[in-house]
């Protein structure tokens, strides 16, 4: 359903995957190129937008992103910096930034899937294979001589 | 979500990897599987292209021969020998060396090297190879090159001081001329070959070691010996880099060859029993240059180290040759490719040589069904290419053979003629499939 506050702003309606709903500006939640799509094919228009893939805890953190990136200017280019990397650090570890990333992979919001992106990166540069896979259960699939080769041709990399 | 939970769709995984540095993308090809192949995808390199700067992933120096010669001396390098009775062609000497990146076509020109040593009366140095590698340590990709003067001067100074571990030692840099004054004419340095052979490290600047020279048992002293083909690689078993060095009388009646292994853990040459079989393939080419009393040489940086084992392409560019450094014996100049291997296909060696105008790249690579161009090398400039753009795809069948599993070997076979149309070739070049290559000629 459409709200519309003193502001004449639009409001929408986002709901989670576990059923919690978020009312948020429209500016702000179109954002994510998925849901302005949503919006502009007229999804919106009754009820609430769902979003089956994402949390509410997660959906909560993604609106926060969004809300600041909305209400910033070009002006605030430092300091919007300065809370990225707070935002980031906030997300304490690799399981929240992975949920992080999945969502903004699904809902398209391109400065957070970098950021996010970046964050991992810069987490997983140093580490060797086996912390990597305990990190997403990645299974190893390689034959021991398999791996033995791959390792071998690379080999520089573990020096 | 706990991370029992976690899902790591693909195009994140991609997108994730796309940011890390080279050290790491290697690293994690042990991982798993599907990240190995991943990270030797050229889909990912492009997008990795896209998210760092293309100089960062420059793989290879575009090497480029000068050289300045009139007819009272010559200068041998790479394959290209040049018979002094034969010229008065005096070449400008151009000496521009690039890097370039084969996954974003760009290239990147280095500036000239400042020489502090020789009289500049003897013209431009004559670089005599060129090397370049990973410094793993520093993240940094470093270029060496190699110059006549500077041999002299500047590497007996570096010689002078202690080195550091050489174990990283990743590159061969091949023979050196050394230069003397000609007795006729004083002024004119005169070139003898003189095949010294010096390893770099690429990790630590400056760092250099040359080898001994080999005690050589056949064939009388006097003759000297003229180096027929190089290779550098790491022995797995022994832990160990070994240089490989075949070398054969120039001025012999009947040449003589020999081949000798180099250990830098023991600091060492040992001598290698050939079978003439192997033997044939280095003097094929030799034999169709015989009394013309000048011989070819094989560029160190032109044999490939791959599983073990050095290949080179036989001078009649027919047969491949393999070299297993652990064994130390010649095998057959087949790459093992095993069913799950990630690498789609590999290189076993570039090669190009300069015939009058033309330029000729060859590269024999082992493909399979998904096929990957790998990089070409290419020679840049040359102010007697025509102005003519003509090129030539060859890819020679009757070169290859199937063994029935989907692994054919072959050799694509690029006649190149005009450095104008390199733009839009190295495109072509470094499709991701080389049939696509093909197409564009056969």
């Amino acid at each position: 359903m459409s709200i519309t506050t003193e502001n004449n702003e639009k409001m929408i309606t986002l709901m989670s995957s576990d059923g919690e709903e978020f009312v948020v500006e429209e500016a702000v939640a179109a954002q994510s190129q998925t849901i302005k799509h949503l919006i502009e094919d007229g999804c919106s228009t009754e009820g609430s937008i769902p979003l089956p893939n994402v949390t509410g805890r997660v959906l909560s953190e993604v609106i926060q992103y969004c809300k600041k990136h909305s209400s910033s200017d070009d002006k605030e280019e430092k300091e919007l910096e300065a809370w990225d990397a707070e935002f980031v650090k906030a997300a304490d570890d690799h399981v929240a930034l992975t949920d992080l990333m999945m969502a903004a992979n699904f809902l398209d919001i391109k400065g957070l899937l970098d950021l996010v992106a970046q964050t991992l990166a810069n987490m997983i540069t140093g580490k060797s294979p086996e912390e990597v896979r305990r990190m997403w259960n990645i299974k190893n699939d390689f034959t021991p001589e398999e791996a033995e080769k791959v390792r071998k041709e690379n080999q520089w990399a573990f020096e | 979500m706990g991370a029992a939970n976690l899902r790591l769709l693909p195009e994140i995984v991609e997108e994730i990897l796309a940011l890390l540095p080279q050290q790491s993308i290697h690293r994690f090809r042990s991982v798993s599987k599907s990240w190995s192949y991943l990270l030797v995808s050229v889909e990912f390199h492009k997008l990795r292209s896209r998210s760092s700067p293309p100089e960062i992933n420059v793989q290879k120096l575009l090497h480029h021969y000068d050289y300045k010669y009139n007819p009272d001396r010559s200068y041998f390098y790479g394959n290209e020998s040049l018979d002094f009775r034969k010229g008065q062609r005096h070449s400008r000497s151009i000496r521009d060396i690039a890097v370039w990146n084969p996954f974003t076509g760009v290239y990147r020109k280095l500036p000239q090297p400042e020489y502090t040593s020789g009289p500049d009366y003897y013209g431009p140095f004559v670089a005599l190879a060129y090397g370049f590698g990973h410094d793993s340590v520093g993240d940094d990709y470093k270029a060496v090159t190699w110059s006549s003067l500077l041999v002299s001067v500047e590497f007996h100074k570096l010689r002078s001081r202690s080195s550091p571990p050489e174990i990283n030692v990743q590159k061969l840099l091949h023979h050196y001329l050394k230069t003397y004054p000609d007795c006729a004419n004083p002024t004119v340095p005169r070139a003898e070959l003189n095949p010294g052979i010096v390893v770099w490290n690429p990790n630590f600047t400056g760092v250099y070691r040359e080898l001994p020279q080999p005690e050589y048992t056949s064939g009388p002293d006097y003759y000297g010996l003229a180096p027929l083909a190089y290779g550098f690689g790491h022995d797995s078993a022994g832990d160990d880099y070994k240089v490989f060095l075949a070398a054969y009388h120039p001025y012999a009646p009947i040449p003589e060859e020999e081949v000798q292994v180099f250990s830098l853990k023991t600091g060492s040459w040992k001598k290698v029993e050939i079978h003439s079989r192997y033997l044939h393939l280095f003097q094929e080419g030799l034999r169709k240059i015989q009394g013309r009393r000048f011989h070819m040489i094989r560029a160190a940086d032109r044999d490939l180290y791959l599983n073990g084992a050095l290949h080179w392409e036989s001078l009649t560019r027919e047969k491949i040759i393999a070299f297993d450094l652990v064994e130390e014996k010649f095998t057959d100049g087949r790459a093992p490719l095993t069913e799950d291997s990630p690498s789609a296909a590999k290189k076993l060696g570039t090669q190009g040589h300069r015939n009058g105008g033309r330029i000729s790249v060859y590269v024999l690579i082992l493909y399979r069904i998904r096929r990957m161009a790998e990089y070409l090398m290419f020679y840049l400039h040359d102010e007697d290419v025509p102005t003519t753009t003509t090129e030539i795809l060859k890819w020679d069948k009757n070169l290859g053979k199937s063994d029935g599993d989907g692994v054919d070997e072959g050799v694509v076979r690029v006649n190149y003629y005009n450095h104008s149309a390199f733009t839009p070739y190295r495109e072509a070049l470094t499709s991701p499939y080389p049939s696509l290559v093909m197409n564009h000629g056969f």
